[in-house]
């Protein structure tokens, strides 16, 4: 079954999901107060690579997935390939589904299971993955104008509690905080995009690859860093980089002439939009992988396993609050490192080799 | 709990057998295989909360922590 | 039809999931806290509350506050285990105002920040006050005389904050920012009770002065004013000042209008010097005498205005430099933002850097309205 995305909606696609569930966390934070320095070198260091995901996705277009990894890897290492992926996607959704549900759990419905939040979300999921990405995609396009909507709004109101002096000195410590932040935010989220590229499909052109995951990018990046640049003017460098949730906590400041209070809700609501694609996006990959692995054209029916085993997994893998933030906020974890900047080296390596013998062909 | 989980998934896998239009062998036995490893992924976890998390690249990760003493 | 009919059993299914049986609160078993204060006690803490008793219905529920207190080892024990003498839910989210009591704001403030902090019911956006004289629960069970509850009362206060110019209010984001922060240390506003016709009203005056997370002393109302304007706090008060005038001193009555305040770091040979410029707009509600119309008058009054705040500025630094040597201005903050360099030099070793830290002082005072009349009103025969 061939997808058709439009740029405009693989964009947003792109942007939401490396908003998605980033946004609450204390991204940076060992920058400390020069956590927007951080941005920039991350942003700039993502780049190459991020054009080397798009490049690779151009590679496999005009063709379904299974196909594009075939035609580039051969038969059997594509099929490797994919099972490494779809097992490093599967754990990404899994994550991001203990991302929601704890978020939730800490800041309203404490005494509901974290089952029952997550099998909502999960119910959805499915039904979402069982769409594919076109739905998606479409959805993205739609829901990004009311998350940028919101969150330009909600910095608006808040401008009156920023205190722009909470980002001097510039490099007080060095270079070094500066890097590991930069470190942090391209482990989670830049460079999880990778995962996008199993799961688009086919876009207008073929060109449309750069345009989509390079603008896609840069719009998330910089919506990023304006949201963490403004919760640490907000909250001051020691409340940001101890908070598990500082735009939550921002926000909560937020007082309109004591009338329009206790918007970290907004933020909840925001959050849980992007987790939700986020793992949609996740278990699309793990699935069209995991059908390509097994030698199937169509992921569809594998859905259902696949999705449902996130609710278990979440519990597996995190075992506490203290476990998502050491994961979100990690500098780098060694599995991070293969999957987004190794293998898509080497892949990328492989593909122009192959393709280059056979235009000699 | 455990009996429930596995009820649970049996019964999802009887609706989603029934409703599917077109059941080649082969999607179904994959299906089936895959919901039963779910199913008893499930299991395991709801028997025992403290399941170790397999670190394959435990090893590398340690040796790299060995190299970089800067402490992460 | 068989697809339609699994649907419509999926839907109702489904709907067992949004009824969240789980966090269900029941509102009748809700007990609204608008105020709290903590007292020290052998044993650990008292934590005592002013909760919202509500009675009647519809148009008529009323607010009656009435004060619990619990004992525990730990604030966030006693928090818990209010639920006993409540028979209800404490429900903190409404919380407007925490008092913490002298003793206890002496021996640290952790013991009850940590709390106040990590609890996710509290919001960052509650007044913190420190008692003098009396306890918090002194406080609470205080009569203030028109509004419903001392909570309201203090709440009200702080909102007022800007007409009274007698105290700093600070939230608990505020104050626990200053802990955390380098080079500048917090403040509270300090709650005193005062008979005021039989009655004893809680009463919002000065500021207590801490040092790390520990209470060394206390500013009176009029250092408050001072310590408020250099904090760059909108003031908006009035204030009485002996003024001579061709020959004659009398009481002359100013307003605040519009306060700015620039504190500068000025390096000479490596010793530290603090610019402070105070920039006041004043306008004069009253004054007997002087004739305002005449610029000879106004420069004159301008002139005293400005040797009388500077001299209370000076005053005002000596307390906190010698006397508490704690930075509740917050110059090392400011030498920090904007000579990083400098800083890095002072930094483990502000504390006795600050004694010898020398000011230079500038204050600009301007009168900009004075009332209806230009002229004082003239009696004759």
């Amino acid at each position: 079954m061939k997808e058709h995305v439009p740029d405009r909606q693989g964009i947003a696609f792109v942007a939401l999901f490396i908003l998605g569930n980033s946004i609450i966390y204390g991204l940076a934070w060992r920058a400390g107060r020069d956590l927007w320095l951080s941005f920039l070198v991350a942003t700039g260091l993502s780049f190459p690579l991020i054009l080397l995901y798009s490049r690779l996705h151009s590679l496999m277009h005009g063709q379904v997935f299974s196909e594009g990894m075939e035609s580039l890897f051969g038969k059997w290492p594509s099929r490797i390939i994919a099972l490494l992926y779809s097992g490093y996607a599967w754990r990404l959704g899994s994550y991001v589904v203990s991302d929601v549900t704890n978020f939730i759990q800490a800041v309203s419905l404490r005494d509901t299971p974290q089952f029952a939040t997550a099998l909502g979300f999960v119910l959805l999921v499915l039904w979402a993955v069982k769409e594919g990405a076109e739905t998606l995609a479409r959805w993205s396009s739609v829901m990004i104008v009311v998350v940028g909507f919101v969150l330009v709004f909600t910095l608006l109101l808040a401008t009156g509690q920023v205190d722009l002096d909470e980002f001097l000195p510039v490099m007080y410590d060095g270079f070094g905080p500066v890097l590991l932040g930069a470190l942090q935010i391209m482990d989670f989220p830049f460079l999880e995009t990778i995962l996008v590229v199993g799961s688009i499909g086919a876009l207008s052109r073929q060109k449309a690859s750069y345009t989509v995951f390079l603008t896609g990018f840069v719009l998330a990046a910089f919506f990023l860093m304006l949201v963490a640049s403004f919760s640490l003017a907000v909250l001051g460098t020691e409340k940001y980089t101890t908070s598990y949730y500082p735009i939550f906590m921002a926000t909560a400041r937020i007082d309109v002439a004591e009338f329009l209070t206790r918007l970290e809700l907004v933020v909840g609501v925001i959050f849980a939009l992007g987790g939700f694609l986020k793992m949609a996006v996740c278990l699309l990959a793990a699935c069209k992988g995991l059908a390509h692995t097994l030698g199937f054209s169509d992921y569809r029916f594998l859905a259902t396993p696949l999705v449902l085993s996130v609710i278990p997994g979440a519990r597996w893998l995190v075992k506490s609050s203290m476990e998502i933030e050491r994961s979100a906020t990690k500098v780098f974890g060694i599995s991070d490192v293969l999957f987004q900047v190794v293998l898509p080296i080497c892949l990328w390596i492989v593909a122009e080799i192959r393709i280059s013998r056979h235009s000699e062909d | 709990m455990a009996i429930l989980v596995i009820l649970g998934f049996a019964l999802v896998g009887t609706v989603e057998l029934v409703l599917s239009p077109r059941r080649p062998w082969k999607e179904v036995a994959a299906y089936l295989v895959l919901l039963a490893v779910a199913a008893a992924f499930s299991v395991m976890v709801t028997l025992n909360p403290d399941l170790p998390v397999p670190q394959p690249l435990g090893l590398l990760f340690d040796w790299l922590k060995e190299i970089w003493q800067g402490g992460l | 039809m068989r697809r339609r009919l699994i649907q419509i059993l999926m839907l109702c299914l489904l709907a067992l999931f949004t009824t969240g049986c789980w966090d269900y609160t029941e509102l009748e078993l809700l007990d609204f806290v608008i105020g709290a204060g903590v007292d020290a006690d052998e044993a650990g803490i008292v934590l005592v509350t002013e909760m919202a008793k509500t009675t009647g219905v519809g148009q008529e529920t009323e607010f009656e506050p009435v004060v619990l207190s619990t004992k525990a080892r730990t604030l966030s024990g006693a928090a818990h285990s209010l639920s006993v003498p409540a028979g209800m839910e404490a429900f903190w989210p409404h919380t407007q105002v925490f008092l913490v009591s002298e003793e206890v704001a002496r021996e640290g403030m952790m013991a009850v920040l940590e709390h106040i902090l990590r609890a996710w019911d509290l919001r960052s956006t509650m007044n913190l006050f420190v008692t003098k004289g009396c306890t918090a629960e002194e406080v609470l069970k205080s009569k203030p005389p028109l509004a419903a509850g001392v909570s309201q009362h203090l709440s009200s206060t702080v909102r007022l904050g800007d007409m009274r110019a007698a105290f700093v209010p600070q939230q608990v984001w505020q104050f626990s920012g200053d802990l955390a922060a380098l080079g500048i240390a917090a403040t509270l506003p300090v709650v005193q009770l005062v008979h005021v016709t039989g009655n004893l009203v809680p009463v919002v005056r000065g500021a207590g002065v801490f040092k790390k997370d520990r209470l060394v002393g206390w500013l009176d109302a009029e250092q408050t004013q001072i310590f408020g304007l250099l904090k760059g706090e909108e003031q908006r008060g009035l204030f009485v000042m002996d003024t001579t005038v061709e020959g004659e001193t009398f009481p002359i009555t100013y307003e605040f209008v519009h306060n700015v305040v620039e504190i500068k770091p000025r390096i000479s040979d490596g010793n530290v010097r603090m610019q402070i410029k105070l920039e006041l707009k004043l306008g004069v509600v009253a004054a007997e005498k002087a004739n305002f119309l005449d610029r000879a008058v106004t420069n004159t009054v301008q002139e005293q205005l400005n040797r009388a705040f500077a001299r209370r500025i000076r005053e005002l630094l000596w307390l906190v430099q010698e006397e508490y040597n704690s930075d509740i201005i917050g110059f090392g903050q400011v030498l920090m933002r904007k000579e990083p360099k400098v800083w890095r030099s002072h930094a483990d070793d502000w504390d006795t850097h600050l004694r010898k830290l020398a000011a230079d002082i500038e204050v600009d005072c301007r009168i900009i309205f004075t009332g209806l009349r230009a002229e004082p009103f003239a009696v004759r025969n």
